[in-house]
């Protein structure tokens, strides 16, 4: 393997990418979202009428990772003057390239309009979606393409290698990544720095690095857009830490369900191991690191350290008591540093603009301790019932009111606000009273939820919290891996009884008996899936406990989910008699002549809510 | 499609016969038949000397295995929290009853389809998801879901 030299990496970071002897740069979006909506259709039909129009060698066309405005995908921002077009389909292309990329004169009615003004924003950097963001972790999504390195290099990628290798001793990093105060972003919030030192101590070896890439928390999406998006920054933040702790072998655990994620880390590690910014001597220093990657079989108590270690030795992921630690004796028994994808993407920006610059983003003090407060950005899925959904990184100590109204718009069709739930299956549910919370790990512990791995759910007014919780109950009912009681047993009855509630055949004190069991499972339940099971459950009682009440004591479901105690109804006043429920209702239940008001049978009604989905004049309601 | 003699022993060849790596020749079964048969655990039991009971322990621990053979377009319903609250859960219930399966992964006597649920798919600004084989369906519905079959249906014949 060749290694190139030193001052050949500088120069192709100075040299800027070989995109600017474009005129115009379409970075045409590639996330998984915008795939799925046609995006490739897009880059076609572009590429064909560039090409028509002779503009082939002035206009590149780039596939980006995830730009992270999901909803009105597929997205593309014309660079270098940042305009962003959206919701785009390939018959908008031949209009669009003849009047801006020829004429120079952006499309109107392909922009954003935000639902208030109506009014075009052309830029990207001023839709309200865009403007509070402050990427750090996400620092390249949308500006390069990230199946080629050298656009990575060129903006200053592999430079924190480069430093830390020539100028810094494995001590200092590790120094200077406990003074930054960064904690881990999968969830937990453990401070890196401790845990790189502690995996630096440890006197066995060898020791590993590994990326946890397992993203289980439903609902969450943010490590599987950076690896798509970004990959390299993921690479070299491993290596980063690799010099650090001592190690020259690392991992990455990624989902088998993320097959776009997949194929560009491979590509990544390949690209790397050629620059030799992967394998031996890495850029003439000494240093052997390099990269494998193992593919998650589908747990979601992977995503747990040891469940995570247990399962590349190619053994069940079943947890073990946490005594003993992993950074000491991890995978294969050896000292294993683990950290998720957002963590390390966050390590070369700290290590290439000092400790001091990223304490000054976020909220507390970590002079003295890193668990002082929370420092940097986060990224989190803003998705559920809010206008905006897509992925955000913001400056720790955000308010809640902030991402889910200036970022994300506010609720969408017109409904009120309820409820936002984070931190996935061990987090919590907060309601209106707790908007101008202040995000961070410990003000989110406070209320009762969790930071996790970011996923942020909003709800309405047509949400019920019973449901929720059974949601989540039933989701971790699925997923525990059966080995401690407390969370195999608990979990199962935490789970009947929800079900009883929800169905209306709960009887008075089940509440009780629910939160008393919450509090067992807390506290003997061997790992944090079955510990962090209870919140989603204890939070909607303490906040919506007259919910569960309704359910049990009137037999109702005020959010009108619950089908048991619920019933379909079309209103009159508003039915026109299109006659489309009665065409898809699959019972048959529906009936009425048309152009006139119809009626459901209620006894023939299985609630399946079909009705209530194709109805365009909003006339079916429920009960 | 049927096992051949020797597609065993390409997997197991493959990662050199080190049975620590069972997980990753399971893998390779699943990816190549679409499911765990009954033939390739026995003689995966056999060549690595690893009891069946084990390889059963990790075909049904992990959700990406599955042990009966899937349809010939398995679709998936995402049930992740940003799709149940748009719905996802009164999707699977409806192709559920459109195909008249009574329970997830069994396939349709014709073997076309087979659906079950999955946990989150990371298309979460999209909700509700659905995916058939490798396409994804975002903001889709019951009734959309329903006019898909359809048409693959139509197709097939």
């Amino acid at each position: 393997m060749s290694t190139i030299p030193k001052q050949v990496l500088e120069e192709s970071q100075t040299a800027g990418r070989d995109l600017s002897r474009f005129r115009m740069q379409l970075m045409l979006c590639s996330g998984t979202a915008c795939v799925s909506s046609g995006s490739h259709k897009i880059k076609d039909a572009l590429e064909r009428e560039l090409a028509k129009q002779n503009l082939d060698d002035e206009v590149a066309v780039v596939m980006t990772g995830c730009n992270g405005f999901c909803a009105q995908g597929p997205v593309m921002v014309v660079q270098p003057d940042g305009i962003f077009y959206q919701l785009l389909s390939d018959k908008d292309i031949p209009l669009l390239v003849e009047e801006h990329m020829l004429k120079g004169r952006p499309v109107e009615k392909l922009m954003y309009k935000p639902s208030a003004t109506k009014t075009a924003v052309p830029k990207m950097s001023e839709i309200g979606f865009f403007k509070k963001q402050r990427l750090l972790a996400l620092r390249n999504r949308g500006l390069i393409d990230p199946e080629k390195i050298e656009e990575y290099i060129a903006r200053d990628g592999y430079k924190a290698l480069a430093k830390v290798l020539t100028k810094m001793k494995p001590e200092e990093v590790v120094q200077e990544m406990i003074a930054s105060g960064l904690r881990g972003r999968g969830g937990g919030g453990f401070p890196t720095g401790i845990k790189w030192k502690t995996c630096r101590d440890a006197p066995e070896s060898p020791k590993y690095v590994v990326c946890n890439a397992d993203e289980g928390d439903p609902g969450a999406y943010m490590d599987r857009s950076i690896v798509e998006s970004d990959p390299h920054v993921v690479l070299e933040g491993m290596a980063i830490a690799a010099y650090a702790v001592g190690a020259k072998k690392g991992y990455v655990y990624i989902r088998h369900e993320y097959p776009l994620a997949l194929k560009r880390l491979q590509k990544a590690i390949a690209d790397a191991r050629e620059y030799g910014l992967l394998g031996k001597n890495i850029l003439d220093q000494g240093f052997d690191f390099d990269i494998s990657i193992h593919l998650g079989a589908g747990a979601f108590v992977c995503g747990e350290s040891t469940a995570l270690m247990a399962s590349m030795e190619g053994r069940v992921g079943e947890p073990r008591a946490k005594y003993i630690h992993t950074v000491e004796h991890g995978l294969w028994d050896r000292p294993t540093n683990l950290n998720n994808v957002e963590t390390y993407a966050n390590v070369p920006q700290i290590m290439l603009r000092g400790s001091k610059w990223f304490t000054s983003i976020g909220t507390g003090d970590v002079s003295k301790s890193p668990w002082g407060g929370s420092k940097g950005t986060k990224v989190f899925s803003l998705v559920g019932k809010v206008k905006n959904t897509g992925l955000v990184e913001v400056p720790m100590g955000t308010t809640l009111r902030e991402i889910i109204f200036d970022i994300g718009g506010g609720i969408s069709n017109g409904k009120k606000f309820k409820a936002v739930q984070t931190g996935g299956p061990s987090g919590g549910v907060i309601p209106e009273s707790l908007l101008d919370l202040p995000v961070d790990f410990d003000q989110l512990t406070k209320v009762g939820s969790m930071m996790g791995s970011g996923g942020m759910i909003v709800m309405n007014e047509d949400d019920c919290m019973v449901d929720i919780a059974r949601y989540f109950i039933d989701f971790l009912v699925g997923e525990s891996c059966g080995k401690c009681l407390p969370c195999r047993e608990g979990l199962r009855q935490m789970s009947s009884m929800l079900n009883d509630i929800c169905s209306g055949k709960a009887e008075k004190g089940t509440i009780d008996l629910l939160e008393n069991l919450c509090y067992t499972v807390r506290d003997t339940a061997l790992c944090a899936l079955g510990r962090g099971a209870v919140n989603p459950v204890l939070t909607t009682i303490k906040y919506f406990r007259e919910e569960y009440e309704a359910h049990i004591n009137k037999k109702k479901c005020p959010a009108g989910v619950c089908k048991a105690l619920i019933t379909y109804k079309i209103d009159a006043g508003k039915c026109n008699g299109c006659t489309l429920c009665a065409r898809e209702c699959p019972q048959q239940a529906i009936t009425g002549e048309k152009l006139k008001p119809h009626k459901i049978n209620t006894d023939l009604c299985i609630r399946c809510g079909v009705c209530r989905d194709v109805c365009n004049q909003d006339a079916v309601y429920v009960k | 499609m049927e096992v051949q003699p020797n597609d065993v022993d390409n997997i197991v060849d493959r990662w050199r016969g080190d049975r620590s790596y069972l997980i990753e020749m399971l893998q390779d079964v699943q990816e190549q038949f679409h499911y765990i048969p009954k033939e390739v655990a026995e003689k995966l039991s056999s060549d690595l000397d690893v009891p069946l009971t084990h390889i059963f322990h990790i075909t049904t621990f992990y959700k990406g295995f599955t042990l009966e053979p899937r349809g010939k377009y398995p679709i998936s319903v995402c049930t992740g929290t940003a799709c149940h609250v748009k719905g996802g859960a009164r999707i699977l219930e409806n192709v559920m009853r459109e195909l008249n399966v009574s329970r997830e992964g069994e396939a349709t006597p014709d073997g076309l389809f087979s659906v079950e649920s999955v946990r989150c798919l990371g298309c979460c600004g999209l909700a509700p998801v659905v995916t058939v084989g490798d396409d994804v369906y975002g903001r889709t519905s019951s009734t959309k879901v329903n006019r898909l079959i359809k048409r693959i249906k139509g197709k097939e014949r």
